[in-house]
């Protein structure tokens, strides 16, 4: 299989007076953590690269195509970037069960019958909420979940939609000792097996070792690499 | 009060309870109870009531059906976008809700009437609103219509808007946020928006007059009926009356069902 590129990133994000600037490239199938303090920027720089904040300046390319350059004024919709994204709020659909949550959006994927919220749709995201052992919750309504199940829900569903890379703050937070580790193997097995570039923002620097990831992290407001990769 | 002795403040203010419950509810029960049920259906059978109360519902049927349509997509651009001047623009959409209803059909005429702003580019397109049944829709949409655009915009506004990303995020398109993501969490708001214009719609009757007029089997809704039965025929102007406040009541019954469902407030 011929190496595809990963994903690449070089901007400065602004929020409020401040101003974060990010550089790094991740290779497809590589899991890169990104830890620090709360309000240091790790939101910001992941809300930059899903598309959801426009970067003051720089590029990001991700796959071979441009997501972002601000020179060139391209600026690619959240939905044409095609990322599985879990951010802090979660923001499960409040109207949708848990399996319908990770459908969603599978549909318009389109090239595989396992997308959409027929039969095959419905067999895929609960395969997938079973590996997160939440096979017998697939059919509750977020609010009857706990924070735990919904977290994973939003993995879940981050990783259903055969996304071009993945962005994920704090995934895991909410999760205990022994989900933690499934949901990071779950993690880093879609990273490596789609050959997906993936980006973690954790405040656990332990997930470095979880995810064999190299560390990365917020120093005067920009991103740098502290540590190799892991295993 | 387990067992204290009421205050001045709680008796004056239990007092007051009395007189509004007294002031609000006494012409109501009236109504209802001069009304006997035997001249009630004789009132009721005539020609004329049956055809007012049929324009009131098929006009504000309709009328509910255009804000519904029109008036949801645009409620969900005020409440899910910002850009310059959008309160202010909120505010002017919700005018209509305090106009005083001569304003409103003077409003209407200078709008749309035959030497009315608009009323060339109509004139010229053969379209001549006043005196007609669509001067009656035209009158229900402007009066009613903010009712639902206001309870609309409330339940849209509690959207999460990280969930609005979220479903960008997954590949949704715009319309598809909106049907699929905004509308059923909105939904309970939306129907009791929809309610209570229909319930203001059947009860309109300022700027019907003035815009549409009161032609007998045209423009004539159920209360031009009342009013215009009130000095010739006081009994058929209480049963019509009756029959209003039954409809108004299940109405409001249920736009306050909805609006507890959807937790949306109907006063906000």
């Amino acid at each position: 299989m011929r190496e595809r590129e990963g994903l690449a990133v070089d901007v400065v994000v602004a929020r409020g007076a401040r101003r974060f600037a990010a550089r790094l490239a991740v290779a497809p199938g590589e899991v890169v953590l990104v830890v620090g303090p709360s309000g240091a920027g790790k939101t910001s720089i992941v809300r930059a690269l899903a598309g959801l904040v426009r970067p003051e300046a720089g590029t990001i390319r991700c796959g071979g195509c441009t997501w972002f350059d601000a020179e060139a004024r391209i600026d690619r919709r959240p939905r044409d970037r095609q990322v599985g994204v879990v951010v802090q709020e979660l923001a499960l659909f409040p109207h949708r069960s848990a399996w319908r949550n990770v459908a969603f959006g599978g549909a318009r994927a389109g090239a595989s019958s396992a997308g959409g919220e027929g039969a095959g749709g419905r067999a895929a995201a609960v395969a997938l909420l079973d590996r997160l052992g939440l096979a017998d919750r697939a059919d509750a309504r977020p609010a009857e979940l706990s924070g735990g199940e919904r977290q994973r829900v939003a993995l879940a569903r981050a990783l259903a939609r055969r996304p071009s890379a993945l962005l994920l703050d704090e995934p895991f937070s909410a999760l205990d000792e022994a989900t933690h580790d499934v949901a990071a193997a779950l993690v880093r097995e879609h990273a490596s097996v789609r050959a997906l570039p993936a980006v973690v923002v954790s405040h656990d620097p332990a997930d470095a070792a979880r995810l064999g990831a190299r560390t990365f992290a917020m120093r005067d407001d920009a991103l740098v690499e502290v540590a190799g990769p892991r295993s | 009060m387990r067992g204290r002795r009421p205050t001045p403040f709680g008796v004056l203010a239990v007092a007051a309870l009395v007189l509004v419950v007294l002031g609000l509810a006494l012409p109501i029960v009236a109504i209802v109870t001069d009304t006997a049920p035997g001249r009630l259906w004789d009132s009721l059978r005539t020609d004329a009531s049956l055809t007012a109360l049929g324009l009131s519902f098929a006009g504000s049927g309709i009328a509910v059906l255009i804000v519904v349509v029109l008036g949801t997509p645009a409620a969900y651009v005020l409440a899910t976008t910002r850009f310059p001047g959008r309160s202010a623009l909120s505010a002017l959409l919700e005018l209509p809700l305090v106009l005083p209803p001569a304003v409103a059909g003077i409003g209407l005429l200078a709008a749309f009437g035959p030497q009315g702003l608009a009323g060339g580019a109509l004139d010229d397109a053969g379209l001549r609103l006043p005196l007609t049944f669509a001067a009656v829709v035209v009158a229900l949409v402007f009066v009613a219509g903010p009712f639902h655009l206001r309870q609309a915009q409330s339940a849209f506004g509690a959207l999460d808007p990280a969930v609005l990303d979220a479903a960008r995020l997954s590949g949704a398109r715009e319309s598809g946020v909106f049907l699929r993501v905004a509308v059923p969490p909105a939904a309970p708001g939306l129907g009791a928006g929809a309610t209570l214009t229909f319930a203001r719609a059947i009860g309109e009757f300022g700027a019907t007059l003035m815009f549409a007029g009161s032609l007998a089997g045209v423009t004539r809704t159920a209360s031009l009926e009342v009013y215009t039965r009130f000095a010739s025929d006081f009994p058929g102007a209480l049963a019509l009356s009756a029959v209003l406040i039954v409809v108004s009541a299940v109405l409001l019954l249920v736009a306050r069902a909805l609006a507890g469902r959807g937790e949306v407030g109907l006063g906000a």
